[in-house]
């Protein structure tokens, strides 16, 4: 057993509509270790996304308690939530969500200025250093809508690590690519829970099921398998 | 109900804070057009009415004293419809606390011409008896007497009489006290003959007869009036023919017109291009319901019809809010210039031209607008309007400012998104940008106007001394300046030399009453660099003891071909002398006399001989009215002891005051809509903030799952809005010197017959600044408030 970075406790999640209440989430439990790659499968409807949502903190649970890095984010309000996620999840968009005002450079320094975590002068550095990384250092002072698919998110990718997070949440990363493009994205993944990563990918892909150290499926709001 | 016109209604309810900022938007545009509405085509128009109805004269013959008999001769000319004859009398009224100087009139035969009326509006007047005194009721807002009261009058500076206030008129076409600062009073011929000995008149209005819409045919019959009077051994000083439908307030009025138009023509045109961009915004953000509306059947020509419904129902609800409130508003509005310009308004109404203008403002104007923006998203396909394919804020790479942006390499990010949301909507920029710089742009050319009247007004000092008073005789100018040297509270006194005279002009064998001024050489009130300043063309005088002038723009108003190096022909004392023109000066005001200035010794020559004069100047160490009266009731007791009295008193804190109440109307007329237009510009900026919140709120949800906090999107938010009000402020200022000085020569030459000198006023430009400022705060407000509310998962629409 390795150490464990993110614990859901009876996690429930119940949407109030005008047809009356929307259970999503029924009595979730999860452990999930570091350095672990965690598939999280389900159809469409399932309740995969609420799920991330929760571990991401972008929402709450009804009831229940999440916990990362020993902390209860569940108690967190949406603004404090933002600075912590910023700091210790990044997360991975399936459209990939990358600033259209801001240079390829610029997104990547985005996070680091919300939660000035390093230098000034280190922000940039780091910046091209994880656009290196990733192969898209040459893109570095374009803007989004001038590169391809599978470089936006190579960048939104490196996005996510730009502050060092402990956990990168991916929710359906290559949902918007071709098969090559995906196998490419799927391999930096992989390689950042070598790293010591924590790396949650929510997919559709059931080929890729034996590429992670566990996976979670999902249906009608509970883990099935 | 129709599903169609439910969904109209549930558009507008639920979207109550745009609906809101719409009808906000053109409330604002609208009630600055009621405004300019009902200054054009109601105020002006009574004001015409108000003189009109007086049957003011369509010329007039001021003369030596003439018996009244000679008016019936008068009446018998075939082109004279009606003729009156009145005398003016030069008076002071002494109300003990301060006194006032006054053109005592003596009433005509039958109130005709120049038709005065009881204030209350009755036509038929009061019998005035002997010892009885109208006063016009401008006048009372110094003059705090009633009916049955009594009033010194003094005559020629030494007979005093007490007349009793008969009863208070109101008289249309004489310039009224508020803006010409002399009190005007009327006394029957017998009251005249107890004061100064008198019962003859000494001047005669005519009305033609036929035709009198011609200056050259009213000239032509006064004229013939003025042979006639001539041939009866009456001498003619002075023809006035007034040009037909101009009267002492056209020119203001105009010129306020004008700039009133305008503002007017630019709060719609904001009003418009604000309605422009809440609609482009709005239509984005609907995209979907009309692809889905399109999908299940509908026309374009039918879901173009409903949002159209949205703009008629929101035009004709402001339509009925704004039309009775902007029309009271305004009528309010001319009701305060009414009782500046002393002008009677027939009651409150409103006009059918104003509610036919609101309703186009209110409902056609903004139907009109909004034709591009709902038809370029209503006329999409299915296909593209349900995949979201028309977004307003895509973004495009602004070449100059983000090559710019990109040399600060260490600009913070959230800077950068500020700076370069602003443009990612060229077309909303704009037009919030527009809005803003002109706004701004008129609100510092109010605050430059304000400037330049006050400069303008403090710059006449130099004509304007604290204190003159006009003797009734000539004295020894040492006598006098020492007597007036030892009263309390004199910094130091001069006198002038000072005579009235005649311009005469030979070609058109008529003339035209001046005043020509002699300052000493070594004067201290005078100041002789100020002076030449002043000067459009030529030099002040050199040599004092030669027959050199200085005219000014009062007379070439009148004769604009005299030009420098001319030698003009003034009768002074019924003595002809040649002046050399060697100067001509512009000067501010609009004196019905004009100022000339000679030399002091020469005209001091003329007068009673070398050292007399009958004009003491002196200033005092306080420039309050009520120090300056103090002062001036000291030395006109002092010069009393000696024998010495005083014609008439003026002091320079109230001719001061006169002239800044007419360009304080102006100043608070463009203020109030500058103001107003600047509610347009804060409300236009809230409104693009809020547009550019609402349409990135996906944009702020990945900022927040990256680590944004509220604080920092908020900061984002109102760094937009500070960035946007910046770059405002930086071109209204330029903005503001063209429009400054258009002004300034079309509001000087209206109100004070000379141009203003240009003037920024620092502060102002400092006030808008701020302003700005706060007002980017105040309209980011909203915004950050909904930023703060904002969930970050429906945001994001994850699920």
């Amino acid at each position: 057993m390795g150490e464990s970075i993110l614990k859901l406790k009876n996690v429930n999640k119940i949407f109030e509509t005008d047809a009356g209440e929307v259970q999503v989430l029924k009595n979730i439990n999860m452990t999930i270790d570091k350095g672990e790659l965690i598939g999280v499968f389900g159809k469409s409807g399932s309740g995969k996304s609420t799920l991330m949502n929760m571990i991401t903190g972008i929402d709450r649970p009804t009831d229940g308690e999440v916990w990362i890095n020993s902390e209860p984010i569940h108690k967190y309000g949406e603004s404090k939530m933002a600075v912590w996620r910023g700091s210790n999840v990044g997360i991975v968009f399936q459209f990939f969500q990358l600033l259209p005002m801001l240079t390829v450079l610029e997104n990547i320094i985005l996070p680091m200025d919300f939660c000035n975590k390093y230098s000034k002068k280190d922000r940039r550095e780091r910046a091209l250093l994880m656009l290196k990384k990733l192969e898209v250092e040459e893109q570095a002072h374009k803007y989004p809508t001038a590169l391809s698919g599978g470089q936006q998110q190579r960048v939104a990718i490196a996005r996510a690590l730009a502050n060092e997070p402990s956990i990168i949440v991916a929710d359906e990363p290559t949902g918007n690519l071709d098969s090559k493009t995906s196998k490419v994205i799927f391999n930096v993944f992989k390689q950042q829970a070598k790293e010591g990563k924590t790396v949650i990918i929510v997919t559709h892909d059931n080929s890729l099921k034996d590429e992670f150290t566990k996976n979670y499926v999902i249906s009608d709001g509970q883990i099935i398998n | 109900m129709n599903t169609m016109i439910k969904k109209v209604y549930a558009d507008l309810v639920n979207n109550k804070s745009k609906t809101f900022s719409i009808m906000l938007t053109m409330f604002v545009g609208l009630m600055a057009v009621g405004i300019v509405v009902m200054f054009s085509i109601f105020f002006v128009p009574e004001a015409y009415r108000a003189y009109y109805s007086a049957e003011p004269y369509d010329a007039l013959i001021k003369s030596e004293s003439f018996h009244s008999d000679i008016l019936d001769e008068i009446q018998n000319f075939p082109d004279v419809k009606d003729v009156d004859g009145r005398n003016k009398v030069l008076a002071r009224l002494d109300l003990g606390e301060k006194v006032l100087n006054a053109n005592l009139i003596v009433m005509g035969r039958k109130n005709s011409i120049n038709k005065i009326r009881r204030s209350d509006g009755t036509e038929k007047l009061l019998k005035l008896n002997e010892n009885e005194i109208f006063l016009e009721r401008a006048t009372l807002v110094d003059i705090n007497r009633k009916p049955g009261e009594k009033i010194k009058v003094v005559i020629d500076g030494r007979t005093e009489h007490e007349l009793v206030i008969k009863d208070i008129v109101y008289d249309a076409v004489t310039e009224p006290y508020t803006i010409e600062g002399d009190a005007v009073a009327f006394i029957n011929q017998d009251t005249l003959e107890n004061l100064s000995g008198d019962r003859k008149y000494n001047e005669v209005m005519i009305k033609v007869a036929g035709d009198n819409t011609s200056k050259e045919r009213n000239s032509r019959v006064i004229n013939q009036v003025a042979k006639f009077m001539e041939t009866k051994g009456i001498e003619v000083l002075e023809i006035e023919v007034p040009e037909p439908g101009v009267f002492y307030a056209t020119q203001a009025m105009d010129a306020i017109s004008i700039i009133m138009m305008l503002i007017g023509s630019l709060a719609i045109l904001l009003g418009v291009s604000l309605i422009i961009n809440i609609f482009n915004s709005m239509m984005v953000q609907h995209i979907s319901q009309i692809g889905i509306m399109k999908a299940i059947g509908g026309s374009t020509a039918k879901i173009s019809a409903m949002y159209f419904g949205m703009v008629i129902t929101i035009g004709f609800v402001t339509f009925l809010v704004s039309l009775p409130l902007s029309a009271f508003v305004s009528y309010k509005v001319c009701e305060v210039l009414a009782g500046l310009l002393n002008m009677e308004l027939s009651g409150f109404s409103i006009p059918l031209l104003m509610v036919i203008l609101q309703f186009v403002g209110a409902v056609i104007v903004p139907l009109l607008a909004t034709i591009a923006p709902v038809l370029r998203v209503t006329r999409t396909t299915i296909y593209d309007a349900l995949n979201d394919n028309i977004k307003g804020a895509s973004f495009k790479d602004i070449g100059v400012l983000n090559s710019l942006t990109k040399k600060f390499k260490y600009l913070p990010t959230s800077l950068l998104i500020s700076l370069r949301n602003n443009f990612r909507s060229r077309l909303r920029v704009v037009l919030t940008l527009s809005t803003l710089i002109l706004s701004g742009a008129i609100l510092i050319t109010a605050l430059n106007l304000q400037k330049g009247f006050s400069d303008t007004i403090e710059d006449a000092k130099f004509l304007v001394p604290d204190g003159v008073l006009t003797l009734s005789s000539f004295e020894n100018a040492q006598k006098i300046e020492e007597i007036a040297k030892g009263v309390e509270g004199v910094e130091t006194a001069e006198g002038w030399a000072f005579s009235q005279a005649r311009f005469m002009d030979k070609a058109n064998n008529t003339s035209k009453k001046v005043r020509i001024l002699g300052p000493t050489p070594d004067s201290e009130i005078f100041d002789y660099s100020k002076a030449e300043d002043k000067l459009l063309s030529g030099r002040l005088i050199k040599d004092d003891s030669k027959n050199e002038i200085v005219i000014t723009n009062h007379l070439t108003d009148f004769y604009p071909d005299i030009k420098v190096g001319d030698t003009i022909n003034l009768k002074i004392k019924d003595k002809e002398y040649a002046f050399e023109v060697v100067g001509i000066m512009g000067i501010f005001g609009r004196p019905s006399d004009p100022i000339l200035l000679g030399g002091y010794g020469y005209l001091s020559q003329i007068y009673e001989g070398n050292g007399m004069v009958n004009d003491l100047r002196f200033s005092t160490f306080e420039d309050t009215e009520e120090y300056q009266n103090k002062v001036a009731d000291k030395i006109e007791k002092e010069l009393g002891k000696q024998g010495i009295f005083v014609n008439e008193r003026n002091l320079g804190e109230a001719m001061l005051e006169q002239f800044s109440t007419s360009s304080s109307i102006t100043v608070i007329l463009l203020l109030f809509l500058s103001l107003m237009i600047s509610c347009v510009g804060a409300i236009g900026l809230s409104g693009t903030l809020s547009l550019n919140v609402l349409e990135r709120a996906k944009e702020l949800g990945i900022m927040r799952s990256i680590g944004g906090d509220n604080k920092r999107l908020n900061t984002m938010i109102i760094a937009e809005g500070t960035i946007l009000v910046l770059i405002a402020w930086f071109f209204s200022l330029f903005l503001s010197l063209p429009l400054t000085m258009v002004s300034n020569n079309m509001l000087g030459e209206a109100l004070f017959a000379t141009p203003l000198g240009f003037k920024l006023n620092y502060q102002g430009v400092v006030i808008w600044l701020v302003v700005s400022i706060i007002a980017s705060f105040l309209a980011g407000l909203f915004p950050c408030i909904k930023i703060n509310k904002m969930v970050t998962r429906e945001v994001l629409a994850y699920q």
